[in-house]
């Protein structure tokens, strides 16, 4: 593995050390509903709902942030707190717990907190001069219209690289045509679409993570974690919104990547039966998951090299779908060097960087530190083809 | 040529003339139902549709089913979520695991498998079908 590689992490996540600094970007009527702290307040209400598994040795890396809680904000004025643990040229900030948000209970108080976070995100985080961070538009999705609009809003600011749809604020998979509205926004707005497992994951959530409810035990959430993200594939796919939107792309993140082959196999094993079911579904869905997905190393089963060789032996074309993503400040936080180490040599520079150029494209490309939009230019002459050799995937003809 | 029934299958035998097959009047054969004839020992499958009529090979090239046995239906389209146009050319649905094959062509709606067919039409009230070779190797 070179040393010091270039490479974008396109999941690491942001905080904020202290709620009425978020508080702060609400508009007055919703700082008195969240409340106020001191003698004549009621005191303030949490912010947002908190995710109830937690790590058992601890939901972050010890010393992740500059003082202790998770993805600081103090990490603006302080940027050792990233700096220490990585080197990317480009960080895709994605809303750590704020992910949660969009399904809580107040449809209303969604499109507030989002708008905040937005605000909060753009105003501390992308304006400083280390120049590698940039950031997610996170959206109220169980109001799809003000959802839209955030985007539409939000994305004036060329550091927004990608729309976070957070929590299942409606409760269904996320190709139910209500959800159209923001695929449409995003596309307009020429920005991917991030899915992360487990962000329905907390306990007074309008959805759940799993197929029937939440799970009791942090070990049972964490194997699930690709459950949801399965769903949600399923159904982008399957109500055709690749066919509506077929310039949406959209990249999941928390899932691993073991459950692609044998996902994709049946998916396209029913897709022959049920044409009656969704005909709209014009391509076999192997081939709208290579056109339109893209899937982050963060939980990738890295500790595990004889699943990951079967998994990239069983599916054609990982090598354009993989996008690093460490998930600091997280405990299972995967580091460049692991990930790098654990792919195929002539894969490094598209799962470092050119997957997730393709995915942000120039907002990342013309706004990054010198040396990514380089460097992309001098590996599109040589891109890497996925292989065509047959694969199990592929159903026998 | 030979006529017979067999567990409502119509039995016939080709006598290798090249010529085409008569399988039956036309009111012998109800619209958009198949009708299973034999022919050597060989199944294929006679649809009459209005004017039309297509004639296959009664396998299923998936898992060797007889596809003909299966539901005939428009041919049903999509450009976006939520629209379907259904179109006047008939498909068949194998039974077995519900592949969809379009009639005029034989190809599957979604794989690169098909089904073999044959040139017929309706002449003077009869079903002709051109089996020609291919109904001889089938």
């Amino acid at each position: 593995m070179p040393a010091n590689p270039e490479f974008i992490d396109c999941f690491v996540d942001h905080g904020w050390s202290d709620q009425e600094e978020l508080v702060s970007y609400l508009p007055r009527g919703w700082r008195d509903y969240v409340g106020t702290v001191g003698p004549h307040g009621t005191g303030p209400r949490p912010i947002g709902n908190r995710n109830p598994f937690q790590h058992p040795q601890g939901d972050v890396l010890q010393g992740s942030t500059a003082d202790h809680r998770p993805g600081s904000s103090l990490g603006v004025t302080d940027l050792s707190a990233f700096t220490r643990f990585t080197s990317a040229s480009a960080l895709v900030l994605s809303c750590g717990i704020g992910r949660n948000f969009p399904a809580m209970n107040l449809p209303q108080y969604t499109v507030a907190i989002c708008r905040a976070i937005n605000d909060w995100t753009i105003d501390r985080w992308l304006g400083g001069p280390d120049g590698r961070m940039f950031g997610s538009i996170l959206v109220p999705n169980q109001v799809p219209a003000e959802a839209a609009a955030e985007i539409r809003r939000a994305s004036r600011n060329s550091r927004m690289v990608q729309v976070v749809l957070g929590a299942n604020g409606l409760s269904k998979p996320f190709g139910h045509p209500a959800y159209h509205p923001i695929y449409e926004a995003a596309v307009e707005c020429g920005l991917p679409v991030a899915i992360h497992a487990g962000s329905d994951a907390t306990a007074d959530s309008l959805s759940s993570p799993t197929a029937v409810s939440a799970p009791l035990s942090y070990g049972e959430y964490a194997a699930l974690s690709g459950q949801s993200i399965m769903t949600h594939i399923a159904s982008l796919i399957g109500q055709g919104v690749f066919t509506k939107y077929p310039d949406l792309k959209v990249l999941v993140v928390g899932g691993g990547v073991g459950w692609i082959p044998s996902f994709l196999w049946r998916f396209e094993l029913n897709y022959r039966a049920f044409g009656r079911d969704d005909p709209w579904v014009n391509k076999p869905p192997s081939e709208y998951f290579r056109t339109h997905i893209k899937v982050a190393t963060f939980r990738m089963e890295l500790e595990a090299p004889e699943l990951l060789a079967a998994t990239i032996g069983a599916f054609a074309g990982l090598d354009n779908i993989l996008c690093f993503g460490s998930g600091f400040p997280a405990a299972e936080s995967v580091s460049i060097e692991s990930v790098l180490d654990s792919v195929p040599v002539e894969w490094r520079q598209r799962v470092s960087t050119l997957n997730a150029v393709e995915l942000y494209g120039s907002r990342i490309t013309a706004n990054a530190p010198s040396g990514v939009g380089a460097s992309v230019q001098r590996s599109d002459s040589g891109r890497p083809q996925a292989s065509a050799r047959s694969h199990p995937t592929e159903l026998p003809e | 040529m030979a006529r017979d029934w067999c567990g409502g299958i119509t039995l016939l035998k080709n006598d290798m003339s090249g010529a085409s097959v008569d399988v039956g009047s036309s009111d012998e054969f109800m619209d958009r139902i198949f009708r299973i004839v034999a022919i050597d020992g060989k199944e294929f499958g006679v649809l009459r549709w209005g004017e039309a009529v297509y004639v296959v090979r009664n396998i299923c090239p998936h898992h060797f089913s007889p596809v003909c046995r299966g539901l005939v239906r428009e041919s049903a389209q999509s450009e976006a979520p939520g629209t379907i146009v259904l179109q006047d050319s008939p498909i068949v649905i194998c039974p077995n695991h519900r592949w969809e094959f379009r009639l005029p062509s034989g190809f599957a709606v979604r794989s690169r498998h098909s089904i073999k067919t044959y040139p017929a039409r309706i002449q003077e009230g009869r079903v002709l079908v051109d089996f020609g070779a291919r109904a001889r190797q089938a």
